[in-house]
């Protein structure tokens, strides 16, 4: 005859404690050793234990699928000839990694297969990302290096791309205006062309997979869903199922049916891209694939004009053109849309070009009424030469490099003092004081447009380059020194007249004419030969443009705003490879005397 | 790959204390506590700052994993989120006083839950029928299917009821797995048989506050 036995204050504890240590618990002997009254808070111990065991397994978990990967950080890692610096961010089939490439030195992305089950399908894909990519170069599409496979790890390495996605860009500042989605358009179209001028599709072209670079370009991401024409586009899917590669809300609807993807499948996508930025919506939505499919067949669908019904009639009707659910109704190529977005902007820009001018004559008038006392930087001339463009320190102005990637140039720029005694290159934080003399020498690999703006601290700028009646005008030539301000025989120099804040010096250059940027450039105002100029700050739709084409980083201001603060990297001591719009910053401490 | 190739880089120690790990720690900040660290980094010493998330960062990265759901990820996953939690607390962490070795990093996991609730929300509030994969929206995440919504609720409601010692000692040894003489150290309890003992407490008491939670919900 068994025993009942009393009740056990301390086998709560007891349990409790197998818990911790994940040890097998009795349960039903619990129970009957705690008592009754205590069943309620066994049975929510046995709730812990399973979300114990879940913590555990989850642990386990990770470490199966990523091996080592707490150990993959005892310094210093490395895959090949990179030393892996930072972890940039994960998607479904590796991890993407800053790395430093030490042959060549310097930084790359680096895009690592995990070495999981799906290691064969993630190899498989990786390399034929890189095998895709690497037969297309073009400023707006990313730049594979190469592609290799290491101790059982594929790696796929390219350009580092510094800037955020346009899917984030979107999350921070709230939907896109029509000029800058048509912007960014602008720029998609060509690397789309470009993909499909190389032979390939792109497969999943989203906002996701389109970054802004800091500076401004906008670049063309991931080809993970990527076709070859040759190979896909004339033959069905073999297993004669519908091509799901990419993402559902991109897919256009005559893949759903199985028909072969074509480009005009891309352009569908890259019209949803751009209802999306404008929108923050999805012109056919679902909430499952077979959803958005169902949605599709009873072309049930949402217009952008019912979303947005600010928009110019005409970006509604080229976003909705490339949204046809008949390809034979949509753009037939990238470059038709290019064409549209052009006509778009240009018809735009005129109209936005009035507005602009009439904000600058308005600030104008309310600083010249206040009678701004001159401001810090005078147009000026002075009858002492300074040495000639080619005699400029050769330690100062490093060699360009012989050559560059297709669609990339090379540039050096720096600011000088020029004093009595010489020259010398100044550098982010350097201070100026009134009478300092200052020139920007600069020499580009191809013929660059080039627009240098000074702005203060409290957002008052005005254009120092290009100026009527100099010597170089845009495009700035390739291949040597220029010298600006440019006065011919008489040296000119930017002199600072007075002392206060910071003297933020903008350097924006691009190699392909921005009429948008001549127009907002020449309504700042421009220093005067040996006349003070007043400067004002740039109108909030000039800013406004510079975003768009700029890609600035924060989101806009409501009033005004700074260009110094939307545009940071510092300009460099040394020659940079860039692609499309380069911009720069050079920031003067220039404090009044105590 | 695209939102892969984001560049977070706001400051050397909090784009990720791992790449920090190419420097060699400074022997006298890995020998402090965590206490010690805070208070170094806080008089702004980088080094010990550094040390202070290379500590933290990858148990929070583990108890972060499988919090968020699939539809709230958007372009991020957990890494993500506790790098940008920790991004949140750096400016945070001067007028921050932890009692012991284990506040800062219920304080850290706090930012971190907190951020990744801010994440689904931002997710729920996006428009209906949105869809990142093929997965609903409503899906939960890999906890809440391991554990079940509710329980782990009550879970949840139970673990604020706690003091924070009884809170920290369960967090510590059963969500981040964290060895008996780290959870001591932690709790500044005097032994490993004394980390045991408070661990075990606090999961008694959690199961009662758990009873309770659900009594007073049905």
């Amino acid at each position: 005859m068994s025993s009942v036995p009393a009740p056990d204050p301390d086998v709560l504890d007891s349990a409790a404690g197998s818990i911790s240590d994940d040890a097998p618990v009795e349960w039903e002997q619990v129970a009957h050793q705690a008592g009754a009254a205590s069943d309620a808070v066994v049975d929510q111990l046995r709730q812990l234990e399973r979300i114990a065991k879940f913590y555990r397994e989850s642990d386990e978990r990770q470490a199966a699928d990523a091996p080592g990967r707490e150990e993959e950080w005892s310094d210093p890692r490395t895959w090949a000839h990179f030393l892996i610096l930072d972890r940039l961010g994960g998607g479904a089939f590796g991890d993407v990694y800053r790395a430093h490439d030490t042959k060549l030195q310097c930084d790359i992305a680096l895009k690592l297969m995990r070495s999981d089950g799906e290691s064969r399908i993630s190899r498989s894909r990786v390399l034929k990302e890189a095998r895709l990519l690497a037969r297309v170069r073009h400023a707006n599409v990313v730049t594979v290096y190469g592609a290799d496979e290491v101790d059982g790890r594929v790696g796929l390495w390219m350009e580092l791309v510094r800037g955020t996605t346009l899917e984030h860009l979107l999350e921070r500042q709230g939907p896109f205006g029509a000029r800058e989605a048509s912007l960014i358009g602008l720029d998609l179209c060509r690397a789309i062309a470009a993909v499909h001028r190389a032979g390939l599709l792109h497969g999943d072209i989203k906002a996701h997979n389109v970054m802004r670079e800091e500076g401004g370009r906008t670049v063309l991401m991931d080809f993970g869903a990527g076709k070859d024409l040759d190979q896909d586009i004339l033959r069905p899917n073999i297993h004669g199922t519908a091509d799901f590669a990419g993402t559902p809300l991109y897919l256009a609807p005559e893949v759903f049916t199985g028909s072969p993807r074509t480009k005009v499948a891309d352009v569908y996508s890259l019209a949803v891209l751009l209802f999306h930025l404008v929108s923050n919506r999805y012109p056919v939505e679902g909430q499952t694939r077979a959803a958005i499919e169902e949605a599709h067949q009873h072309k049930t669908r949402t217009h952008l004009r019912d979303l947005r019904p600010d928009l110019p009639e005409e970006f509604v009707n080229l976003v909705e053109r490339g949204l046809d659910p008949d390809p034979q109704q949509r753009f037939q190529t990238a470059g038709a849309v290019e064409i549209a977005f052009a006509r778009f902007l240009g018809t735009s820009s005129e109209n936005q070009r009035v507005h602009s001018l009439r904000a600058v004559s308005v600030a104008l008038a309310a600083v010249v009424a206040a009678v701004i006392v001159g401001a810090p930087i005078y147009w000026f001339t002075s009858g002492q030469r300074i040495a000639p463009v080619a005699s400029a320190p050769v330690a100062a102005v490093p060699a360009l490099p012989a050559t560059t990637a297709p669609g990339s140039y090379s540039i050096d720029a720096g600011l000088y003092r020029v004093s009595d005694a010489g020259e010398s290159k100044l550098r982010p934080g350097d201070r100026v004081t009134p009478g300092d003399r200052l020139a920007l020498q600069i020499e580009v690999s191809q013929p660059a447009h080039l627009y240098i703006v000074n702005e203060d601290d409290n957002g008052e700028s005005y254009l120092l380059f290009p100026l009527p009646n100099q010597n170089v005008t845009n495009p700035i030539p390739a291949g040597h020194p220029v010298r600006l301000p440019a006065g011919g025989d008489t040296p000119l120099y930017w002199t600072v007249t007075s002392a206060g804040g910071r003297e933020h010096f903008l350097i924006f250059a691009t190699p392909e004419p921005l009429p948008a940027f001549d127009r907002m450039f020449a309504s700042l105002p421009h220093p005067q030969l040996n006349a003070p100029v007043v400067a004002s700050p740039l109108s909030a739709e000039a800013v406004g443009l510079l975003r768009g084409v700029g890609g600035l980083a924060k989101s806009p201001r409501p009033t005004g705003s700074k260009l110094a603060e939307q545009f940071t990297t510092p300009l460099l001591q040394t020659a940079e490879t860039a692609n499309g719009l380069w911009v720069r910053q050079i920031t003067l401490e220039n404090p009044r005397s105590k | 790959m695209a939102a892969a190739i984001l560049t977070f880089e706001p400051a050397v120690f909090m784009a990720d204390s791992r790449s920090d790990r190419r420097k060699a720690p400074v022997a006298a900040a890995s020998a402090l506590t965590s206490v010690e660290l805070l208070a170094r980094a806080q008089s702004g010493d980088e080094v010990a700052l550094n040390e202070l998330f290379a500590r933290y960062l990858p148990r929070l990265r583990k108890w972060a994993h499988g919090r968020l759901p699939l539809f709230a990820r958007g372009g991020l996953d957990t890494h993500d989120m506790v790098q940008d939690a920790i991004a949140r607390v750096v400016p945070r962490l001067v007028s921050f006083e932890p009692l012991h070795d284990g506040g800062f990093y219920g304080y850290l996991r706090t930012t971190v839950q907190h951020r990744i609730q801010d994440q689904i929300n931002w997710a729920k509030r996006r428009p209906t029928g949105v869809l990142e994969s093929d997965r609903p929206a409503d899906e939960p995440s890999p906890i809440e299917k391991a554990i079940g919504v509710e329980t782990l609720e009550r879970y949840e409601a139970a673990l604020q009821r706690l003091s924070q010692v009884d809170r920290e000692a369960v967090v510590l040894r059963i969500e981040l797995g964290l060895p008996y003489p780290e959870v001591a150290q932690a709790l500044g309890k005097p032994s490993v048989a004394a980390a045991h003992v408070a661990v075990s407490r606090a999961l008694v008491k959690l199961a009662k506050e758990m009873d309770l939670v659900k009594r007073s919900r049905s």
